[in-house]
């Protein structure tokens, strides 16, 4: 998988005979969605598009477009992640680790087209959803995900390797939300080479770097 | 653009601020900065036909340009220590950022309203970071830069970072001028340097 079309990575029958009401109007929703945006897409061109009534619609999602859209947002996350796992666990070596799960991570971004389609024409939804003091549980949330899979990783006599798993955690889920919400000429998900550069210049260094004697009592001089 | 052009350009501009500060985001109107410059409404158009969202959208830049400026007057030399003058530059965005009472209300009060604009800011100072950046570290930075580093890709991805971190700072503590150099070293350059 990796690439993401709307269609093809709905669970199987998601818009066939055997889906549910719920998944067919998810995936209803993220079709329009990928074609008109958010603030655009309306109940009636879902509940259209899952060929569902409107009144189905509501009995599924009690709120409306809001608890649509939280709902499709929340299952997108979710799948995002649950992707990513199944390709961090096959990897051993720190540098093929980084490479897949950074690269995994950008591509499945750069190919969902309904994520696409907001970020190209409401960027602002999706600033205000990690911009500031919003990005704080994103940010959480991601890098408790990130950091056991680097933890095996980190320099024997780190005197904080739970800590330094978490950090440099952290640092990989900034470069991959940069890259996805300012997508860089430079860095083509889809260019393993491209992604492999980026992690041994980069992020590879950050990772395997001896740790520092702790800071407090080594710099500060004033 | 006239002497006399540019100066009612300014002073609308300045009463674009103004009226946001005080009256807040929402409640902005071409005619009330309209008057508040001492000009029409007629006359603001002229100058801005986009009317409300250019005016906005303008006096947000000028905003950014001015902080830029005054995070890199904040900051260390450029000419000394590389992880000094970087983690001055986090310490100063995030301090001034801060302190900039017109932003934090907007950002309390009316999040919906101002993040979206700020869509435009990010890449501009991303673009202006990446370009003082790259100037240092094709200097060498008095030698502490690593041979063969990339080093427009290298001040692409720390200027991305720098305002990842100053935007939301995480697991750090950027009142902490030690833990910010930490910062900087082990995670922004630390490909970079030697």
């Amino acid at each position: 998988m990796g690439a993401i079309s709307i269609t093809d990575a709905t669970p199987a029958g998601a818009t066939g005979a055997g889906a549910t009401n719920e998944e067919r109007i998810r995936a209803a929703a993220l079709d329009c969605i990928a074609r008109h945006g958010v603030s655009k897409t309306t109940v009636d061109d879902v509940a259209r598009q899952a060929g569902v009534s409107r009144a189905t619609l509501y009995r599924v999602f009690p709120g409306g477009k809001d608890t649509l859209v939280d709902a499709v947002l929340g299952r997108e996350v979710a799948r995002f992640f649950a992707d990513l796992a199944v390709e961090l666990r096959r990897h051993d070596d720190p540098e093929a680790l980084l490479v897949a799960g950074v690269g995994r991570a950008l591509r499945f971004i750069a190919d969902h087209e309904a994520l696409q389609a907001v970020v190209a024409t409401e960027p602002g939804l999706v600033l205000s959803l990690v911009a500031f003091h919003r990005l704080g549980p994103v940010l959480d949330a991601a890098t408790a995900f990130a950091a056991p899979f680097l933890r095996p990783h980190v320099p024997a006599g780190d005197p904080d390797p739970e800590g330094t798993a978490l950090d440099v955690a952290e640092l990989l889920v900034r470069v991959v939300l940069s890259h996805a919400l300012r997508p860089s000429p430079r860095l083509d998900p889809h260019d393993e080479a491209a992604v492999a550069r980026l992690v041994r210049a980069h992020l590879l260094p950050a990772l395997l770097t001896e740790p520092h004697p702790p800071t407090k009592e080594s710099e500060v001089t004033r | 653009m006239t002497g006399r052009a540019a100066e009612l350009v300014g002073r609308v501009l300045d009463a674009t601020y103004a009226e946001v500060a005080e009256h807040g985001l929402g409640a902005l109107t071409v005619e009330a900065v309209a008057v508040r410059a001492g000009s029409s409404r007629a006359t603001v158009y002229r100058h801005f036909p986009g009317g409300r969202d250019e005016l906005v959208e303008r006096t947000i830049r000028r905003e950014v340009g001015r902080f830029f400026a005054e995070v890199l007057d904040a900051a260390p030399p450029p000419a000394g220590d590389l992880v000094d003058h970087v983690a001055g530059l986090m310490a100063a965005a995030h301090r001034l950022l801060d302190e900039h009472e017109v932003l934090q209300r907007l950002l309390v009060d009316e999040a919906d309203a101002i993040v979206p604009s700020l869509a435009l800011v990010f890449p501009l100072v991303e673009q202006a970071l990446a370009g003082h950046l790259r100037g240092l570290l094709e200097q060498g930075a008095g030698g502490a830069v690593r041979a063969g580093v990339d080093v427009a890709g290298a001040a692409d991805h720390c200027a991305r970072l720098v305002l990842s971190y100053v935007g939301s700072p995480g697991r750090w503590d950027l009142d902490d001028p030690a833990e910010i150099r930490r910062l900087v070293r082990t995670h922004l350059l630390a490909g970079v340097l030697v």
